[in-house]
């Protein structure tokens, strides 16, 4: 008896939603609204709907502590897509989620634009299946990451504004995290950097120090395999020495942080902007958006195995 | 005003286009009507038009493979709304408010358009978003909005053959 009430219970939260990934799409053709709910929710997502830009403003600040990613037309009735970005990109608390921006192929024009504004994840429309579930879940999954990192972030900062300099020396994903959490809060907005930061590191680790490819980690991560990939090769004789050097200073004009790995390097210059043919890839964002969002200042040197990024000091600290 | 064979047999598919006939003084009345003789640009706009396909079946297909069992639904959903775009474009276009109005119907009905494979449609929408976003005149959307009805005409019953 008491087994089938738990079943109960599981099949009402399963079918509230309760448990599952939240989205929300917004579009004011009912159709293809209709379309991407019903595909969305096939993947496993819980997908609310909104039919303008203020209708989806209100659901954004309704469950922004839930949401993994919002589906955004662009052109539409009383409020647009752009004027929905403008609204999050402003807000400290909706900045950093990522907002998915159907778009046609053949308006580059229009992707620059919200490129520009911030938008790092496209739908190109028609809708293909395998581009949707590539974007929303790479989309899903950087959002989780980032709540995972806040929620490592240290609510008492007091004491770290008294941090002149620091250095740290890491191997593997776990500490990229530890140290990107910790090194955070030395900045006047950490949760601002702290996903800049841990790209920066988890950058060093799989690309520089264990030779991952863009191509390589492209197909890891659509087998699912990509952690225990660079979990096996830290363990390899060719990598297991290898280290990635973190340092950070405070300067009166802000904070730097400087990264450097003992790979070969990369062609760091192709990855700093949002590049809209690679709109359908499921990695390939995070350099762009620490460059454009996450700091207000990023530096390579020529070889592309160091990295510096620059955060400003914030005229008004909230903490 | 005369017009020579070759000339008016490059017309005739944009004249077609803009609500026009071929021939004689129709031409030349919808010549005067539409402006200036059509650009290269805009002749091959039209052909490529008129290279797409009514329906493109592999695009259908694959949409119904996404939709599954609500295929149905969706398409009589598509079929209702198209309905609503095209009565909001034919009031732009017949002078009822400004012509800006027809780029947010205009936009819509491309993308659900190309979603159920009606490229024709798709298409005549972008040239439509495309001439409300520079601003010329609503006369101007008469006969691309009246093209663009046929073709969702001819879409119609193809895809209702799909779902019965």
């Amino acid at each position: 008896m008491a087994r089938t009430a738990l079943a109960e219970l599981e099949d009402r939260l399963s079918n509230s939603g309760g448990d599952r990934p939240l989205l929300l799409v917004v579009d004011d053709d009912e159709a293809l609204r209709m379309l991407l709910v019903h595909v969305l929710e096939e993947l496993g997502y819980h997908v609310l709907e909104a039919a303008n830009g203020r209708d989806a403003m209100k659901l954004i600040w309704e469950h922004k502590d839930r949401l993994e990613a919002v589906v955004l037309d662009r052109n539409m009735p009383e409020m647009n897509g752009m004027n929905v970005v403008a609204l999050m990109k402003e807000s400290r608390e909706l900045r950093w989620l990522p907002i998915i921006m159907e778009t046609v192929a053949d308006r580059p024009a229009e992707i620059q634009e919200a490129v520009v504004a911030g938008v790092f994840y496209y739908l190109t429309k028609p809708i293909d299946m395998e581009v949707l579930k590539t974007v929303i879940g790479v989309a899903s999954r950087e959002t989780r990451q980032y709540r995972g990192l806040v929620n490592e972030l240290t609510k008492h900062h007091s004491g770290y504004q008294c941090i002149e300099t620091c250095q740290f020396r890491l191997r593997t994903l776990v500490e990229a995290d530890a140290v990107a959490g910790l090194l955070a809060n030395l900045f006047g907005d950490p949760e601002r950097a702290v996903a800049g930061l841990a790209e920066l590191i988890y950058n060093a680790v799989e690309h520089g120090n264990l030779g991952i490819s863009y191509d390589e980690k492209s197909k890891l991560i659509e087998n699912g395999v990509w952690r225990q990939e660079v979990v096996r090769r830290l363990e390899l004789p060719e990598y297991k020495d290898k280290y990635v050097e973190v340092s950070f200073r405070r300067e009166p004009q802000g904070c730097y942080v400087t990264v450097a790995d003992q790979g070969k390097g990369f062609r760091w210059r192709d990855y700093m902007h949002i590049d809209p043919a690679r709109a359908r890839d499921n990695h390939g964002r995070g350099i762009a958006q620490a460059n454009m969002v996450n700091f207000d200042g990023l530096t390579y040197n020529d070889k592309g195995n160091q990295v510096t990024a620059f955060a400003a000091n914030a005229a008004n600290l909230e903490w | 005003m005369t017009m020579g064979l070759a000339q008016k047999s490059l017309f005739g598919p944009l004249l077609r286009m803009f609500g026009a006939t071929d021939g004689g003084a129709d031409v030349a009345d919808k010549l005067t009507l539409y402006g200036n003789p059509p650009s290269a640009e805009e002749l091959a706009e039209v052909r490529a038009i008129e290279a797409l396909a009514v329906l493109d079946q592999p695009a259908l297909e694959r949409t119904h493979a996404m939709m599954g069992d609500k295929f149905d639904v969706f398409i009589r959903l598509y079929l209702k709304s198209s309905q609503g775009y095209i009565s909001a474009l034919r009031e732009v276009a017949s002078g009822v408010g400004s012509v800006g109005d027809a780029v947010i119907p205009a936009h819509s009905l491309k993308s659900s358009a190309a979603q159920v494979g009606a490229m024709r449609v798709a298409h005549i929408c972008r040239m439509i978003e495309d001439r409300a976003q520079s601003g010329v005149s609503s006369a101007d959307l008469a006969g691309p909005v009246q093209r663009l009805d046929e073709c969702c005409r001819q879409v119609e019953p193809r895809l209702l053959r799909t779902i019965e």
